[in-house]
C-alpha cells in the first residue's frame, strides 16, 4: 500500500523539498512544537507592544511579591516589578541568544567540520586534535570560565557560548561528511566527470544537511538552558536587564512563599526548549528520505 | 576487429599501515572492441579495483592504460574527467551508487548535465531521458520517482541507462547483478547483451560468478591475488581449464544431477595477506601440485595453445 501511494506520489512529480515540508505538516508533534515556538518568538518580538519595556523594570515599593491577578498575570517580585513584562522581555534575550549562538557555531563548525571531513589525513589531525583539547573541558564549564576570566558582557557571553558549542558539532558535522564522502554516488559522480564543486553542493551538501540542521536545532534548545544556566550563576545576562535564568536566580529566596516567580520563568524555559525540541525531531523525519508517510 | 582498450603491467598498491597491499599487481589485457572480458576471481582478488584502475578513478601506481591507442596515464585529471563520454561504469550495488536526493530524471540527467551534452536544449534532453528510459525497460512514469521507492533491478536499470547516457563505447560492469536476485539478474544480463549488439559496445565485465560471465563473455580472465594466472576465449577455458586455481574454480561449481552426489573438491587453506606478498607464484602455498619452484620464482605468463595463458609452468603436467 506504502509501495503504491509512494509511486503514485512519484508520478505527481512533487520535488523533493515539497516533500520534505508536506512529510513536516503531517508530523503533529512537530507542527505544534512549531507554532509553539512561532508564538513564543511572536511574544518576544512584540514585547514592547504587549507591556512597555518599563514596567518591567520599574520597581514600584507599594506592590512586592503580590501573587498573580488581573492587574499583575504573573505576580509581582520582590521590588514590585511585574513578573509578566519580566517573562515577556526575557525572552528576547533566551531566543535571540540560542538563535545566535546556534546560528554561528553551525557556520563554523560547517566549515571546520567540512575541511576536516572532507580532505582528512593530516588537516583532519589538525582540526580534530585541536578540538579535543577544547572538548576536555565541559562546553558550560568552559563558558563560565571565559565569562569569568574576561567580564560579564553580551560579547563575552556569545563567544563563551559558541565556543562551548563548536566541538561537538564539528564532530557531527566531520562525521556525516566523511559518512557522506565514501558513499558509491560520489565514485559515480566521479565517474560522470563531475568536478570537485559539483560534488560538494549537489551530493555531499545535501546528504549532509539533515543530521547537521537537527543538530543545530537541538543545540539551541540547550543554548536556551546554557544561557539560563550562565544568567543564574550571575555571569550570563545581568540584572536588572531580564532574562529567564536571571528570573530564576532572583527568584531563589523567595521561592517557599511566592512559588510563582519560579514557575512562570520556569515553564517558559521549558516550553520553549522542549518546543524547540519537537520541531528538531520532526525536521529529522521529515529530512530523511527514507521514511515515507 | 581492433583493439579498444589495452594495459600494460598496470599496477595498484594501497599503502596499509603494515605495509604495501598488492591489490592488482602487474595485469595486462587487451579487450577487442564490441567484445566482452570477464574478469573473475574471489573476493578481494582485486577485479574491482582493477576495473577502478583502468578507468583511473583508482589513481594506478604504475604501468600504462592504452585507449584507442592513447595513453591515458599521460592525461591530466581535467582531461581525464572528459574521457567520462568514451568510458563509463555499472556499479555492484544499485543501492548506494545513486544519491538519494536525486529523482530518476536528475540521476539520468546529471551526467550528460556535467558534460553540457545539450547545453541549454532541455527538449533534446527530456528526449534523450525518455529514450533511454524506454532503451533500458523503465516505465516513464517513473520519471519523477526516487531510489528508494524502486526495487534492486528497476534501480539497476538506472545505472545502466546513466552509463549509456554519454554514448560510451567502454563500460566496466563491476558485479553488476551481484546484488540482484537471479531472475532479475538474468533480465539484467539480457539487456546488457542486447545493448551490445544494438550498439557495439565493449565490457569488461567482473563478477565472481562463473555461471553469469560464462553468458556473457567471449574471453576470459582469472584473477588472483592481484595477478593474472589464466586468460582464454570463453569456449577454452570452461573445456581445458589449465591453471590448478581455474580448475578448482570450475570444481566448485555445482553440478544439478540426481543420483550422483559428486564428491565436492575444495582448496584447503585461504588466500595468503595481499599485503607485501612473497617472492614466487601467490598460489603455492594452496596448489596441490605446488613444488619447490613455486615457492621461489613467480610464473609468467605463458601461451599454453592459441589465446591461451597460463601463469603455471607445470600446467602440462599436472592435467
Amino acid at each position: 500500500m506504502a509501495k503504491v501511494r509512494a509511486a503514485a506520489g512519484a508520478e505527481k512529480g512533487v520535488s523533493q523539498n515539497l516533500e520534505i515540508m508536506r512529510r513536516f505538516r503531517k508530523n503533529r508533534s512537530a507542527m505544534i512544537g512549531l507554532s509553539i515556538f512561532l508564538l513564543i518568538c511572536l511574544l518576544a518580538v512584540l514585547a514592547d507592544v504587549i507591556v512597555p519595556y518599563s514596567e518591567a523594570i520599574t520597581q514600584v515599593k507599594g506592590a512586592r511579591l503580590l501573587p498573580p491577578s488581573a492587574e499583575h498575570l504573573f505576580g509581582t517580585d520582590n521590588l514590585g516589578r511585574d513578573m509578566f513584562a519580566r517573562v515577556i522581555h526575557g525572552a528576547r534575550y533566551s531566543i535571540a541568544f540560542a538563535l545566535a549562538v546556534s546560528a554561528c557555531s553551525l557556520v563554523i563548525s560547517v566549515a571546520l567540520g567540512g575541511i576536516a571531513g572532507y580532505y582528512g589525513g593530516a588537516t583532519d589531525n589538525v582540526v580534530m586534535r585541536a578540538l579535543d583539547v577544547i572538548m576536555c573541558i565541559p562546553g558550560d564549564l568552559l563558558a563560565l570560565c571565559i565569562v569569568a576570566a574576561f567580564g560579564t558582557n553580551l560579547g563575552n557571553l556569545l563567544i563563551a557560548l559558541i565556543v562551548g558549542q563548536v566541538p561537538a558539532t564539528v564532530r557531527i558535522v566531520r562525521a556525516t561528511i566523511m559518512g557522506v564522502s565514501s558513499a558509491d554516488y560520489i565514485e559515480a559522480a566521479q565517474c560522470h566527470g563531475a568536478g570537485d564543486a559539483r560534488i560538494i553542493a549537489r551530493y555531499i551538501v545535501p546528504n549532509a544537511m539533515g543530521p547537521v540542521i537537527v543538530n543545530a536545532t537541538v543545540n539551541a534548545s540547550r543554548i536556551i538552558i546554557s544561557v539560563s544556566s550562565l544568567s543564574f550563576l550571575g555571569l550570563g545576562i545581568q540584572p536588572p536587564a531580564p532574562e529567564w535564568g536571571n528570573l530564576l536566580a532572583g527568584a531563589r529566596e523567595f521561592m517557599r512563599i511566592c512559588p510563582w516567580l519560579v514557575y512562570f520563568p520556569g515553564l517558559a524555559l521549558v516550553i520553549t526548549s522542549l518546543s524547540i525540541n519537537m520541531v528538531g525531531d520532526g525536521l529529522r523525519d521529515a529530512l530523511d528520505p527514507k521514511i515515507r508517510d | 576487429m581492433s583493439v579498444l582498450i589495452e594495459t600494460q603491467d598496470l599496477k595498484k598498491y594501497f599503502k596499509t599501515p603494515r605495509g604495501w597491499l598488492h591489490a592488482v599487481d602487474g595485469i595486462d589485457f587487451q579487450i577487442q572492441t564490441g567484445s566482452t572480458l570477464g574478469v573473475v576471481g574471489e573476493s578481494g582478488c582485486g577485479k574491482s579495483t582493477l576495473g577502478r584502475a583502468v578507468l583511473r578513478l583508482h589513481e594506478p601506481t604504475s604501468g600504462k592504460i592504452f585507449y584507442e591507442g592513447k595513453d591515458l596515464m599521460s592525461l591530466r585529471k581535467s582531461e581525464m574527467r572528459r574521457m567520462c563520454t568514451e568510458m563509463q561504469m555499472i556499479f555492484q550495488d544499485p543501492y548506494s551508487s545513486l544519491n538519494p536526493r536525486m529523482s530518476v530524471w536528475q540521476l539520468i540527467a546529471e551526467p550528460m548535465l556535467i558534460n553540457r551534452m545539450y547545453g541549454g536544449d532541455k527538449d533534446a534532453l527530456n528526449r534523450h531521458i525518455e529514450d533511454l528510459m524506454d532503451t533500458v525497460g523503465l516505465a516513464k512514469r517513473l520519471v519523477h520517482a526516487y531510489p528508494h521507492e524502486l526495487d534492486g533491478g528497476r534501480r539497476q536499470r538506472i545505472g545502466v541507462a546513466r552509463a549509456l547516457s554519454l554514448n560510451p563505447k567502454f563500460i566496466v560492469c563491476d558485479e553488476p547483478v551481484s546484488a540482484l536476485d537471479v531472475s532479475i539478474q538474468a533480465q539484467i544480463l539480457n539487456l546488457l547483451m542486447d545493448l551490445q549488439d544494438e550498439r557495439g559496445l565493449t565490457y569488461m565485465f567482473i563478477t565472481h560468478d562463473l555461471s553469469v560471465v560464462k553468458h556473457i563473455s567471449d574471453e576470459i580472465m582469472v584473477m588472483y591475488m592481484g595477478k593474472c594466472v589464466e586468460r582464454a576465449p570463453k569456449g577454452e577455458l570452461f573445456s581445458n581449464p589449465a591453471h590448478p586455481y581455474t580448475r578448482a574454480l570450475l570444481r566448485a561449481i555445482p553440478e544439478p544431477s540426481l543420483g550422483r552426489r559428486g564428491e565436492l573438491q575444495v582448496l584447503k587453506g585461504e588466500v595468503a595477506s595481499p599485503i607485501n606478498p612473497k617472492p614466487g607464484c601467490r598460489f603455492a602455498h594452496r596448489c596441490p601440485y605446488a613444488r619447490q619452484a613455486c615457492a621461489e620464482q613467480e610464473a609468467a605468463l605463458a601461451e599454453i595453445s592459441p589465446a591461451h595463458f597460463v601463469a603455471c609452468p607445470f600446467c602440462g603436467e599436472t592435467k
